[in-house]
């Protein structure tokens, strides 16, 4: 399962940035507990976030730059890639989907649950079941002058040997504003996110996207 | 006489007490049926038998609805599957996160080694400016990619990525994965038990059944499952055999308790008889496993029919006995004595010549019925008068035998006259005998599997063309790969021409130290500074780390060996093609669709290679044995004429004493042109099984030593009405090889007793 899920996200970053976006579109209140944030996980309506993501990775003499939107939905989320390529990648209920147009790299199966510690953190935010996430990762939630900070560190060794941590910050009353995974090799993906539209409008975006990626052809 | 009684008692009961301490009843069929001529066809018969490939089961889950099956129902299904005692793994083809790491971790460090099989040209095209340039470009792209947790870990120690070179092929059988049918899905099942482990395999098969409908009942999902596999088989076969052995012999047994007590009108001959039969059955369990080391199904379950022959010595004893006074009884077996060893020894060479037809498992049936008539005639002579002593038991009148010999005796000459007409008949027509060529058509009973397992081999994404592979045998594993990589040139020389569309050898998995050598060798020579000087510019060009990627050492390690691979998880991947033995290797290459008489051709000029075919293997054994039949049947034959010969010294007593025997063999062939049955070699055994066992009446009819030639006729009906039921109650058998035996040998012992007073005069009449 960790490997499907790094095949279709791009990677451990990828994943756990589309996982943990779902805190994007909630507004955190300060003093609040990680159990009351998570309560109101679900969106209700669908939210366009603009990203940009920065790899630091040790093999690269230079950091890599991408950037596109992800779209936030009741049930499931889209990555649209823009740049440097468009990519497209989803999770919708438990399916997941990948389209790479440039290598005609195509992917949808069900998401499974025995294997892959991600997935199932990753469903565990969507749902904002907190059990579950307490089951595979060591979670430290806090209020530091006028932000919050969600940390989560993973339980599972075969997690661990890759993923180090991931740092969800956002400005206090306001959606996570920067996600930034931490590898154990040393390298470190960011990413920054601002919401920039939302509403049902969005809707047909969205479908459309589907479309494209359960698209046979 | 009461000595013989007492000793007879005492041997009947050590002999049962030590079968049951020491037999082992094995049912494999396909230990009884197959077995090969070469080294590597034993070889690879043994590892269809207990080799990774016969332990393992391809289970197939598919939706009844037009809907695609759930990837969770499949992921639970999987692990429920993992969690049965005695399932050592479960995959999905194509789909195999652990391998796929073990890979990484495994062929990385041999770099260097195993990149090519043709180092020369596949450096020739990636160590140019432009080959190199490419290649930093693929690498930027594959650390940015779905793929990059992998990459990262391999490019520090292999930036060129010269360890996934051979796995082009892999990658592009996985590919084909993503396009599947989502309406089902095969899951490939590896039990530590053995295939042919009936008892354990039965165990696994109801739990994987229990497992699949508790998660169907539990979900609301109308998907079925389906399985194959040797297991598969080996369990239904088993089933078949056991059901078989039980059938035949509870209703064998009873018919002929019920068709003796018919004759005799007595228990207690009923009882001594019985005994004598315990004895002989005893005998012949306990000489079989001294000699094989263990008694198969089927030699039971043919052996049943042993008691039909075997109780003709005393039921003919005790018709000629009961035709004298009581103290005459002794004698009166005596006289009849010489017939009954001739008429016995002729049915043993029947059995001995059987043993030779080919049939693994006939050898068993020819030392199991040749103990069983030998004991029985011995008991007959020396026990059976021990028993009736003075005791009046009632004459057997045989209504339809008086009948039959009056009319045959009245008629004799028009009668001869009609059957030789039939006879001219038959043999213009034999040369229209029709053969089956294709063995499958002699299990027709595991049809339904067959279908099934087409059916669930049609769902493997793979294009692999069951039961037909290149084998290459070598003397150990270096030897064999060295082969093998020569049969992978012409291989790819055939997919060029488009008479191979593709094929699965053991590279990029396995190569051998030789190629290991050459690979690393060559790489050195051609990694000078130059190279290097463009390859870091390369690296330059697009952004990677020249520090770290810069370096291109590839460092003489060990070479990748067969022990480390099947220590890791991608043995898996291997081992449907490797069969190792002390003395020998083979290695089996898959193929996909090709054109098999130019692999037949290709692999002439190398003796240890041939392209290898399951179905034709079998369908040449079968005629191999159709052949050895034949012979078998003719030097049985001989031999009896030889004996009849001896005993009679006169060519034509021996020729009209064999004559029913003959003729009968040849009605029944005549029968099958006419019906248009195809006959086999198992038709073949049976008609040699029938003339030994009619060359007894024969004998019995020419010799008539009680100069009596009714009462002999009735002897020899009661004995025939035995013989007759035992091997006709192999008709209700499910297995096909059992019925053939039936019908040719039935049909042959009525048609022979009923010629005997047509053909034969007899003597002292």
């Amino acid at each position: 399962m960790f490997k499907i899920i790094n095949q279709f996200f791009g990677g451990i970053g990828n994943f756990k940035m589309l996982g943990l976006l779902m805190f994007f579109c909630q507004t955190v209140y300060a003093q609040e507990t990680l159990s009351s944030v998570l309560a109101r996980m679900k969106p209700q309506t669908v939210v366009k976030i603009h990203y940009r993501e920065t790899r630091y990775l040790e093999l690269l003499d230079k950091p890599w730059k991408g950037s596109g939107y992800f779209y936030v939905f009741p049930g499931g989320m889209i990555k649209e890639q823009w740049y440097p390529q468009r990519q497209i990648m989803a999770v919708k209920a438990n399916k997941l989907y990948y389209f790479d147009p440039f290598a005609d790299v195509r992917y949808q199966g069900e998401m499974e649950g025995d294997t892959g510690g991600q997935a199932i953190a990753f469903k565990g935010l969507m749902a904002g079941d907190e059990e579950l996430l307490q089951k595979f990762f060591q979670i430290d939630f806090y209020n530091r002058n006028k932000s919050w900070v969600l940390t989560l560190v993973p339980k599972q060794p075969r997690l661990a040997e890759q993923l180090s941590r991931v740092v969800i910050s956002g400005a206090i009353n306001q959606s996570a504003n920067k996600i930034e995974i931490f590898l154990t090799d040393g390298d470190r993906h960011v990413m920054q996110l601002e919401a920039t539209e939302r509403g049902d409008q969005l809707n047909h975006k969205v479908e459309q996207l589907l479309t494209e990626l359960q698209s046979k052809n | 006489m009461a000595w013989r009684r007492r000793w007879f008692y005492i041997g009947v009961v050590s002999l049962i007490v030590d079968i049951f301490f020491i037999a082992d009843f094995k049912t494999d069929l396909s230990a009884f049926f197959i077995a090969g001529e070469s080294a590597e066809e034993i070889l690879l018969a043994n590892e269809m038998q207990s080799g990774a490939l016969s332990s393992r089961y391809i289970v197939s889950v598919s939706s009844e609805a037009k809907a695609s099956l759930s990837s969770t129902f499949i992921s639970q299904f999987k692990s429920e599957l993992a969690a049965i005692e005695g399932i050592i793994d479960v995959w999905i083809p194509g789909k195999n996160t652990v391998a796929i790491a073990a890979v990484q971790k495994l062929y990385v460090p041999h770099a260097g080694q195993i990149y090519s099989l043709e180092p020369e040209f596949y450096l020739d095209k990636i160590l140019t400016k432009n080959g190199l340039q490419d290649r930093a470009a693929i690498l930027k792209k594959l650390l940015l990619s779905p793929q990059a947790p992998i990459i990262k870990k391999i490019a520090r120690q292999d930036p060129l990525l010269l360890s996934l070179a051979g796995f082009e092929s892999v990658r592009g059988q996985f590919k084909g994965v993503l396009k599947k049918d989502q309406r089902y899905q095969n899951l490939i099942l590896q039990t530590e038990p053995a295939g042919l482990d009936i008892k354990q395999q039965k165990r696994i098969q109801k739990q994987i059944k229990k497992v699949f409908s508790d998660l169907v009942d539990n979900q609301d999902h109308i998907y079925s499952l389906a399985m194959t596999g040797v297991p598969v088989f080996a369990v239904r076969t088993q089933q078949l055999m056991q059901g078989d052995i039980t059938k035949v012999s509870i209703i064998s047994s009873v018919l002929i308790t019920l068709l003796f007590i018919w004759v005799f009108r007595s228990y207690k001959t009923l009882l001594w008889t019985a005994l004598l039969m315990v004895a002989v059955v005893s005998s012949a369990v306990f000489v079989t496993q001294l000699v094989f080391g263990y008694v198969h199904g089927i030699t039971l379950a043919v052996g049943s029919t042993l008691i039909g022959i075997c109780i003709d010595y005393p039921i003919h004893a005790l018709v000629h006995s009961q035709a004298v006074a009581a103290d005459q009884r002794t004698d009166a077996i005596s006289r009849i004595w010489p017939s009954m060893m001739l008429g016995g020894l002729t049915t043993l060479i029947g059995y001995v010549a059987l043993g030779f037809s080919g049939y693994p498992g006939f050898q068993q049936i020819a030392v199991y019925a040749g103990t069983g008539i030998l004991v029985s005639l011995l008991l007959t002579r020396y026990v059976l008068p021990a028993f009736f002593g003075k005791q009046k038991i009632h004459r057997p009148t045989m209504l339809f035998a008086k009948t039959w010999i009056g009319f045959c005796l009245r008629y004799r000459m028009p009668l001869l006259i009609v059957v030789m007409l039939l006879l001219g008949l038959s043999l213009s027509n034999i040369s229209k005998l029709r053969w089956i060529e294709d063995m499958q058509q002699l299990t027709p009973e595991l049809d339904q599997l067959k279908e099934n397992d087409r059916m669930i081999r049609s769902r493997m994404l793979s294009s692999i063309e069951p039961g037909r592979f290149v084998l290459v045998s070598g003397h150990d594993i270096e030897n064999a790969l060295q082969l093998a990589e020569q049969v992978y040139q012409k291989l790819n020389a055939l997919k060029i021409k488009g008479q191979l569309h593709e094929f699965y050898g053991l590279y990029p998995w396995l190569l051998s130290r030789k190629q290991q050598q050459i690979n690393f060798q060559t790489l050195q020579d051609r990694l000078d500074e130059k190279t290097i000087s463009i390859w870091k510019k390369a690296l330059v060009k697009h952004g990677l780390s020249v520090s770290r990627l810069g370096r291109l050492e590839y460092p003489e390690t060990e070479f990748l060996t067969l022990s480390e691979i099947s220590d890791s998880p991608v043995k898996r991947f291997i081992e449907n093609q490797l069969v190792v033995s002390d003395q020998r290797v083979l290695i089996l290459i898959w193929l996909a669709k090709h054109q098999p008489e130019a692999l037949d051709k290709a692999f002439l000029d190398i003796p240890s290679v041939q392209y290898f075919s399951q179905r034709d293997l079998l369908n040449r054994m079968a005629g191999e044995y159709q052949q050895r039949a034949q012979i078998s049947l003719l030097i049985g034959l001989a031999v009896i004429i030889l004996l009849l010969l001896m005993r009679y010294k006169n060519l034509r007593v021996t020729f009209q004493t064999l004559s029913p025997a003959i003729f009968a063999a040849f009605f029944i062939l005549a029968g099958w042109v006419y019906t248009g049955q195809a006959v086999s070699f198992l038709h073949l055994v049976g008609f040699l099984l029938a003339v030994a066992i009619c060359v007894d009446y024969g004998i019995f009819y020419r010799e008539n030593r009680s100069g009596n030639i009714v009462l002999t006729y009735q002897a020899m009906a009661a004995s025939m009405l035995t013989s007759s039921l035992a091997f006709g109650c192999l008709a209700i058998a499910d297995t096909s090889a059992l019925q053939t035996l039936a019908q040719v040998v039935t049909l042959g012992i009525v048609v022979g007793f009923l010629l005997c007073p047509v053909i034969i005069h007899p003597t002292n009449e």
